[in-house]
């Protein structure tokens, strides 16, 4: 016979108060999670996507906000690659596409470029140019075969899906690829691109190195933006981190609110139990050990909640956001995220006990034992 | 009294006052009384004339307003802890039992050891043994709603015989049973001052506790009377 016993026994005594609680709880931390972990998400595979790719500069048109009304001349990317300290480029072109109500980023890319060498093909095969062939994320390729087709149409343009590839980036998941220049034909922009990417030498790898190409680039090519990829990536991701500040926000108020319903469970608790708490200090406890069996069992009920609530939000979500098309950005799992969650939770589970406690034995045992 | 004689006590106490501030009333008014070891001592007396604060204030669980107390002649205000005190040194039975409902017998005696991760086998084993003599040792697994008002009682005597105290105190222990339970429940108590040494002191209206305690005092408005 255990401590463990005694708590989980007592917790769930009150069946149907224990369950809402626990619900309660799950559905605060699955929201909490939903809100900063896709958040979490979208920056990091960012950052996978160009660094798995050794992307180390971005190149687009000069003064443009948005990458996606970024208007190259794809052949820069033959000059740039003539520059000593550039081991490879790639010209890309990107174009939004509608498929039912979802935006479907679809990229063109080089044919033998490191771009459709570096992705990796869960089954069938690269585009081949001309042919109207393309290849889509994973999970557009899962809503494609669900709507039970096997073809993209791009202003008008059929696309025969020929592979699917995998991705760790969200928006690529839900994205095509296809030749490049199939993709400046379809959408009328032959020789375009809308941005560059280059590798450069690992002897330039230096971030004052990279600073100078950077440079350099805009002063060889006045009409064009060089940043450094990590820079790059901070820049087209600041909105994720106003929405980050918005979602911690937004997170720390669902959490308040998970502790106060936890604490307005612990309230109730010690005020059923302030008799048999009077007694246990009558048969010789302290207050100390029974505040700690008090905040032992808020922390049961955290963890279970909290447990459910992570798979919830991890899974669940996964699942839910599966069936729709928004199915790519689910969050992402990352340990010291869930670490911050357990501790928020378990922290506020704390705070949820120790008051409610803290009243309770702070009352006359005497007087509460005598009360009727 | 020389502190000898206060040791040879097991409670002693000297002009002990009581004052509820919150109504304004003197619960105790001096009152001076020696309990020697193994005594089973009755408190009898009206609603509302002190017994049971006297009991509270012996276990340390009240402070009084002045005088002394002393626990086999040491003063208990100078005791540091008092709650590992009542936990050694006192069981105490109650008049509505105070058992936590849906947990069984043997988890309710328990209880009192959940300051150890896991209860070791011999607390336990001890915990089967005063069961046994208290005749409830087939029960031990019952949820302790299910039982009847005695074997409440019994299992509540059972909690309090757990570490072996030196004394027990019993808040109107016969207070919520018929009159054959109630009897059974007092020569339980006889039998454990007679056969253990434990002393007792009983609160009580009920006047069939006459018959089992050695001596009888009753406080009447505060003060102390002897019978």
């Amino acid at each position: 016979m255990n401590i463990l016993h005694f708590f989980i026994k007592d917790v769930f005594r009150k069946k149907t108060r224990a369950f809402l609680t626990i619900c309660g709880i799950s559905v605060g931390v699955c929201v909490c999670i939903l809100m900063l972990g896709i958040g979490e998400s979208i920056k990091n595979s960012f950052k996978d996507v160009y660094g798995k790719r050794q992307i180390d500069i971005v190149v687009q048109e000069k003064d443009q906000l948005s990458i996606l009304l970024s208007k190259l001349d794809a052949g820069i990317a033959t000059e740039i690659k003539k520059l000593p300290s550039v081991v490879d480029v790639s010209a890309a072109l990107l174009y939004i596409h509608k498929i039912k109500a979802s935006a479907v980023p679809v990229f063109g890319w080089e044919p033998d470029s490191f771009l459709f060498d570096d992705t990796e093909l869960l089954q069938g095969r690269r585009p081949i140019v001309d042919k109207k062939e393309a290849i889509v994320g994973e999970a557009l390729g899962r809503s494609l075969k669900k709507d039970n087709t096997n073809q993209i149409k791009i202003k008008g343009v059929t696309f025969n899906v020929v592979g699917v590839f995998k991705s760790t980036s969200p928006f690529e998941q839900y994205a095509a690829a296809l030749p490049l220049s199939d993709l400046q034909a379809a959408i009328h922009e032959a020789g375009k691109a809308s941005f560059i990417n280059v590798r450069l030498k690992p002897e330039y790898r230096i971030e004052t190195m990279m600073e100078n190409i950077t440079r350099e680039l805009e002063i060889k090519f006045p009409f064009i933006a060089a940043m450094r990829a990590d820079a790059f990536i901070a820049e087209k991701t600041q909105f994720i981190v106003v929405g980050e500040q918005f979602s911690f926000l937004v997170g720390l108020i669902t959490i308040i609110a998970v502790a106060l319903g936890l604490a307005n469970t612990m309230v109730a608790s010690a005020f059923e139990k302030r008799k048999f708490l009077a007694i246990l200090l009558a048969l010789g406890w302290q207050k100390i050990e029974i505040a700690a069996l008090f905040v032992f069992e808020a922390l049961i009920v955290a963890i279970i909640g909290g447990a459910i609530g992570i798979f919830l939000g991890f899974k669940g979500t996964g699942y839910i956001f599966g069936l729709t098309s928004i199915q790519a950005f689910v969050p992402a799992l990352n340990v010291v995220f869930v670490l911050k969650i357990v501790g928020m939770i378990l922290g506020s589970a704390v705070v949820a006990a120790i008051l409610p406690i803290w009243m309770t034995l702070n009352s006359d045992p005497v007087e509460t034992i005598r009360s009727e | 009294m020389n502190d000898i004689a206060l040791q040879k006590n097991i409670f002693s106490t000297r002009n002990l006052r009581k004052f509820y501030q919150s109504t304004q009333t003197f619960a105790l008014r001096d009152v001076s009384l020696d309990v020697p070891e193994g005594e089973f001592l009755g408190i009898r007396g009206p609603s509302g004339s002190g017994k049971s604060t006297l009991l509270y204030l012996l276990a340390g669980l009240l402070t009084p307003t002045s005088g002394e107390i002393y626990f086999k002649g040491w003063p208990l205000e100078r005791l540091r802890n008092k709650a590992v005190y009542r936990r050694i040194n006192i069981g105490f039975v109650f008049q509505d039992f105070y058992l936590y409902p849906r947990f069984t017998v043997l988890e309710n005696m328990l209880f009192s050891c959940l300051r150890r991760f896991i209860v070791p086998a011999a607390i336990i084993k001890k915990a089967e043994a005063q069961l046994e003599y208290l005749h409830i040792l087939k029960k031990k697994n019952v949820p302790v709603e299910v039982l009847s008002a005695g074997e409440r009682q019994r299992a509540c005597i059972a909690r309090a015989l757990l570490y072996e105290p030196q004394c027990i105190l019993a808040d109107e222990p016969t207070g919520n049973l018929d009159s054959e339970n109630a009897r059974n429940i007092m020569e339980v108590l006889q039998k454990i001052n007679k056969e253990r040494g434990t002393a007792i002191l009983l609160v009580t209206h009920d006047e069939m506790v006459s018959g089992y305690a050695h001596r009888i005092v009753r406080i009447i408005d505060g003060s102390l009377h002897s019978c």
